[in-house]
């Protein structure tokens, strides 16, 4: 599943979603790339950096405020990266980023992923949400098939 | 594999089901025999400099996708950098909702 990151103030988030929710990157929004990094993946992620049970973490993170009935096969699902990491991850320096790539990948949801590769995202990642706090953006996921 | 974890959160969330059955289908192709036993294909996670690879690498270069057959998934993959058309994406039916709820029982 295409899981890419982006970052998007409420004006821009609605009006992505009256659109039909195309690509991000078709209102000018930047971001991150990826596969798989899904909901649960990114629950397991909170987990890790924060004292949150992983069931709330999953409970939170699987939920579609934008949509009512989300449907893969009819296109994209808009979800939202718990608040709770995004206050945790720029908090982590670069060498507890590389442990904390370790220990994610350990955890099964990022089974085959290359180390680097998930170091990059975990940079990258913190990037943007440095970025979204200083800026009063939501960090949001467009998730499609 | 999906973990219990993603089993359990597709049990509990409808919309969660494609995706993780998504998520078995790719593997399930990438352990086909006729896959494994071709040494022009590799699994496009190994050796991937970054989490956006495509599922599938042929020669080392080529990128494929499997994806369910409908217009959006074909539309997303096809503006991925690594798919350049319509040959890369490997196609499967759409499952019907009944035979998700089945499976994450």
């Amino acid at each position: 599943m295409i899981t890419d990151m982006f970052a998007a103030d409420a004006v821009r988030l609605r009006a992505l979603n009256d659109d039909g929710l195309p690509h991000p990157s078709t209102h000018g929004l930047r971001s991150i790339a990826a596969r798989d990094v899904d909901p649960v993946s990114l629950a397991v992620l909170e987990v890790l950096l924060t004292d949150v049970a992983v069931e709330e973490a999953v409970a939170e993170a699987v939920r579609t405020p934008a949509q009512e009935a989300p449907d893969l096969y009819a296109g994209p699902v808009l979800t939202f990266v718990n608040a709770g990491l995004v206050r945790a991850l720029p908090a982590v320096d670069d060498a507890a980023l590389e442990i904390l790539a370790t220990d994610w990948i350990a955890n099964g949801e990022l089974a085959g992923a290359q180390h680097a590769a998930v170091v990059d995202w975990l940079t990258a990642a913190r990037s943007l949400f440095r970025d979204a706090a200083a800026k009063d953006r939501l960090i949001c996921v467009w998730n499609c098939l | 594999m999906i973990t219990p974890r993603q089993f359990e959160a597709a049990r509990a969330t409808p919309w969660l089901r494609a995706a993780f059955h998504q998520k078995d289908t790719v593997e399930e192709t990438l352990a086909d025999p006729e896959v494994v036993g071709d040494p022009n294909t590799t699994a496009g996670k190994s050796g991937a400099a970054n989490l956006d690879a495509p599922d599938m690498l042929l020669g080392g270069r080529t990128g494929v996708d499997v994806i369910p057959d409908t217009p959006a998934s074909r539309a997303a993959h096809l503006d991925r950098g690594y798919i350049e058309g319509p040959d890369q994406l490997v196609t499967y039916p759409v499952p019907t909702a009944q035979f998700l709820a089945e499976i994450f029982a």
